[in-house]
C-alpha cells in the first residue's frame, strides 16, 4: 500500500440488518509540506454525481506535486445513498438530514456519521470544499462564499477559493442562515476556525455531454482551489467578471405533475427577466397544465430542471436575484 | 358520423369526441381518493379499441409522455374505434418513484396481482381497471419502459394463448415498426398469468403486446428519438387495425426472440460504467464482450465486470449510475437462442 494514498475504514455502527455502517476516507499526504483540505460529497444520498466527481479528482493528485494532505469523503451517508434519498431513510428522529445535524450529539445513524466526520474530517482539516448537486433531474450551478466567518481574513481566503473554482455565480453566503451553522461547512466554519467553500455545480439525468462538462468543471476547480491555497503549483482560475450575489429565489413546483421545462440547461449563468416562464407542470392524470411556473424577479439562472414527474416542491428552478442593492456582474473581488 | 360511444365506468364518450374518467379506487390513510385516470378518444366511426396503458410500475414514467403525445396526436373526427389511454395506473407506487407499490401487503407489483379482488392496493387498482376498463378492449398496449439510468428497446408478445389471440398478438407487435421484437409465454411464463397482458390474453382473449422502448436519463435528444419511435409505434398499430388511415411503416428487418433474454446486471452496489458498447441499444454484441464496469464509490476499486455471456442483441442498456445489487444493467437476446432469427418486418 502507498502510504501516501491510503483509504481508511471510518466504523460507525452496525445496523439493524447486520450490516456494518462505515465511511471510506481517502487520505492522500503530499511530499511537501502544506494544509489539509477536507472534499466532502454525498452529505445527501441523492446527490450522487459528486462520487465520480471525487474519484476523479483523486485519481489526478500525484504526492509528489502536492504541497500538504487531501481528505476526501465520497460518500458522506451511505444509509442516504443506498436508497438514493437525500435524508437517512427510516430515520424517525428530528434529525434525519446530515447537513443539518453537526456536529452530531445523540446515537442516531445520522448523528454517529457527522460524530465521526467531525472527528475525522472537519477537525484535522484547515479548508473545506462540500459539494452538493442536482439529484436525478435537476441541475445546480453556483459557488457558495460564506461572508459570516469569525475572522476577517478567513472570510478573504473563502473569496479566493470560491472565485478560483472557476463558476461565475457567486453566492455570497451566511452560512448561520442557509444551510445553518449545523451544516458540515457552517460548522467547520464558526467554530473549528476552518475556511470552508460550498460548491454546487450540476446534476444527473441530462445528456452525457452536459454532465461531462460539469463533472469536469467541479474537477478543475477543485485543483484550481487548491492552487489558490498552494497546495499545487501553478496559477488558479480567475474569471473576467463574476455575479455576485446575496439571495436565490426557488421557482419550484407547488402541485405534483409532470415539469416540463421552458429552459434549457444552457441558459444556467444567463439572466431571465422578471416574468420568464421557467417551466409548467402538467398532471399526469389529466394531462392539462396545472401550474406555470415564473420567475418572480429578474435573476439570473442558478438551478434548471429537465422533464420528469415532481411532487410538491421538489426541486425545480431558482434564479440569483439581480433586484437587491449590491448585487451584479463584476470583476473578482477581494472583500 | 355514426352514433356510437365508449363506456368507461358510468361515463359515456360519445362518437367524435375526447373524454376524461377519474375511476375512484379507495380512500388512503391521508384521507385523499385514489383514482385511476382514464382518457378516451371515441373515433367518429366505430372500430377496434386499442388501450394503452402506463406506469403500472410506478418508477416507469417515461410512457407518461408517450401516452401523452399519442392522445394528443390522434383526432377524433378522422378515428375510427376508440383509443383508451390510462397514463398513469399505479399513481401510488408514482408517488414513491417506486416499481412496487409502497406498502407491506403480499401483492405489492400491480403486474403480478390480474384480475385483483382482495383489498390490498394494488389488486383494488387491478379489479377497477379490469372491471371498467378491460371490458371495452379490444386490444392491448401495456408500456414498461426503463427506470431513471436504464432503457429497453424490444417490443414483446404472447406465444400462448389461442392461436386467433397469438397471431393478433404477432402482428401487432410486426406492425408496431420497432426492429426487435420478443415472443413469450406471457400467460403462463414471463410476466406470467397474473401480469395485465397475461390474463388479458389468456383470460379475455384480448390481444396484446408489451412495448418497452426507452428510458430516462439519457438526455433530451436521445430521449426523443425514443420518444418519436413510441408515437410512431402506436400509430402504426393502429393503422394496422384500421383505426386510423396510414401506410404500413415496417421495419426493414426485425430480430424476434423467444426467451426473457439474459439480464447482465451487477451483483454488488456501486456506480455502473458502460462501455462504448454498452450504451446503444439494439447493437451486436459478442460473447465475453464487456458492457461495463461497477466501481465501488468508497474504494474506488472495480468490484465487478460486466460481459455478455453470449452473442447476441442488446436490448437493455444503462447509463452511468449508482446501482444496487440486480438493479437494472443490460439485457442480451441470444442471436443463437432457440427461434432466435431475423425476420422481413
Amino acid at each position: 500500500m502507498n502510504p501516501q494514498r491510503r483509504v481508511h475504514r471510518i466504523p460507525i455502527t452496525t445496523d439493524l440488518s447486520g450490516a456494518d455502517i462505515a465511511l471510506a476516507l481517502h487520505d492522500v499526504v503530499g511530499d511537501h509540506d502544506g494544509p489539509t483540505l477536507a472534499v466532502l460529497s454525498g452529505l445527501h444520498g441523492s446527490e450522487w454525481l459528486t462520487v465520480e466527481i471525487v474519484r476523479r479528482f483523486l485519481g489526478l493528485l500525484k504526492p509528489s506535486e502536492l504541497a500538504g494532505r487531501v481528505l476526501a469523503l465520497p460518500v458522506g451517508n451511505p444509509v442516504a445513498f443506498n436508497h438514493l434519498t437525500r435524508n437517512t431513510p427510516l430515520d424517525e428522529s428530528d434529525a434525519s438530514d446530515l447537513n443539518r445535524i453537526f456536529p452530531g450529539y445523540r446515537k442516531t445513524i445520522t448523528e454517529m456519521l457527522a460524530q465521526a466526520i467531525t472527528a475525522h474530517v472537519l477537525h484535522p482539516c484547515q479548508y473545506l470544499v462540500d459539494m452538493h448537486l442536482g439529484i436525478w433531474g435537476a441541475t445546480w450551478y453556483s459557488v457558495g462564499w460564506p461572508k459570516d466567518l469569525p475572522e476577517r481574513s478567513k472570510v478573504r481566503l473563502a473569496g479566493k477559493m470560491a472565485q478560483a473554482f472557476g463558476c461565475p455565480l457567486i453566492y455570497h453566503q451566511h452560512l448561520s442562515e442557509y444551510p445553518g451553522s449545523r451544516s458540515a461547512a457552517g460548522y467547520a466554519g464558526m467554530n473549528l476556525q476552518v475556511v470552508p467553500i460550498h460548491v454546487e455545480i450540476g446534476g444527473a439525468g441530462f445528456a452525457p455531454d452536459v454532465e461531462e462538462r460539469w463533472i469536469e468543471m467541479n474537477v478543475n476547480g477543485l485543483l484550481s482551489v487548491m492552487k489558490s491555497i498552494g497546495m499545487l503549483r501553478g496559477d488558479p482560475i480567475e474569471l473576467d467578471r463574476y455575479l455576485h450575489y446575496k439571495h436565490f429565489v426557488r421557482i419550484e413546483p407547488s402541485k405534483g405533475g409532470f415539469l416540463y421545462p421552458a429552459v434549457l440547461v444552457d441558459a444556467l449563468g444567463t439572466e431571465a427577466p422578471a416574468g420568464t416562464t421557467a417551466g409548467r407542470v402538467v398532471s399526469p392524470y389529466t394531462l392539462e397544465e396545472v401550474e406555470n411556473l415564473v420567475t418572480p424577479v429578474r435573476g439570473v439562472w442558478r438551478q434548471i430542471a429537465r422533464a420528469y414527474p415532481v411532487r410538491p416542491g421538489s426541486w425545480g428552478f431558482a434564479v440569483a436575484n439581480l433586484e437587491e442593492e449590491g448585487v451584479g456582474w463584476g470583476p473578482p473581488r477581494d472583500l | 358520423m355514426t352514433n356510437w360511444a365508449v363506456r368507461i365506468g358510468t361515463a359515456d364518450t360519445l362518437a367524435g369526441a375526447r373524454g376524461f374518467i377519474s375511476l375512484p379506487v379507495t380512500t388512503k390513510l391521508d384521507g385523499s381518493l385514489l383514482t385511476i385516470p382514464v382518457h378516451v378518444v371515441c373515433g367518429a366511426e366505430p372500430g377496434p379499441r386499442l388501450a394503452l396503458i402506463s406506469t403500472l410500475h410506478g418508477g416507469e414514467w417515461f410512457s407518461i409522455e408517450i401516452l401523452r403525445r399519442a392522445v394528443d396526436a390522434v383526432d377524433p373526427s378522422r378515428l375510427r374505434g376508440a383509443l383508451i389511454a390510462i397514463p398513469v395506473g399505479n399513481p401510488e407506487a408514482l408517488n414513491h418513484f417506486s416499481r412496487n407499490m409502497p406498502d407491506d401487503s403480499d401483492e405489492p407489483d400491480l403486474n403480478r396481482c390480474w384480475p385483483g379482488g382482495k383489498t390490498w392496493l394494488s389488486e383494488q387498482i387491478a379489479r377497477v381497471i379490469a372491471e371498467n376498463v378491460l371490458p371495452v378492449v379490444d386490444c392491448l398496449a401495456d408500456y414498461h419502459v426503463g427506470p431513471w439510468g436504464s432503457a429497453m428497446g424490444v417490443v414483446s408478445y404472447g406465444t400462448d394463448g389461442s392461436a386467433d389471440i397469438v397471431a393478433k398478438s404477432e402482428a401487432m407487435a410486426r406492425a408496431f415498426g420497432y426492429p426487435c421484437i420478443r415472443a413469450l409465454h406471457r400467460s403462463s411464463g414471463f410476466p406470467g398469468p397474473r401480469s395485465l397482458g397475461g390474463y388479458a390474453a389468456a383470460k379475455l382473449g384480448i390481444p396484446n403486446i408489451g412495448p418497452s422502448i426507452g428510458g430516462p436519463g439519457f438526455g433530451d435528444e436521445t430521449e426523443e428519438v425514443w420518444l418519436g419511435e413510441n408515437i410512431q409505434g402506436i400509430l402504426n398499430v393502429m393503422g394496422h387495425l384500421g383505426m386510423v388511415d396510414r401506410p404500413k411503416h415496417p421495419a426493414s428487418r426485425i430480430f424476434r426472440f423467444h426467451t426473457r433474454g439474459i439480464r447482465v446486471v451487477p451483483s454488488v452496489g456501486g456506480i455502473i460504467f458502460p462501455e462504448p458498447a454498452g450504451r446503444t441499444l439494439l447493437r451486436e454484441v459478442q460473447a465475453g464482450e464487456v458492457l461495463g464496469r461497477v466501481v465501488s464509490p468508497y474504494s474506488f476499486q472495480e468490484v465487478q465486470v460486466l460481459k455478455s455471456p453470449v452473442d447476441g442483441i442488446l436490448f437493455g442498456v444503462c447509463r452511468q449510475y449508482p446501482v444496487r445489487p440486480g438493479d437494472w444493467a443490460f439485457f442480451v437476446a441470444e442471436t443463437a437462442g432457440e427461434g432466435s432469427e431475423w425476420v422481413d418486418g
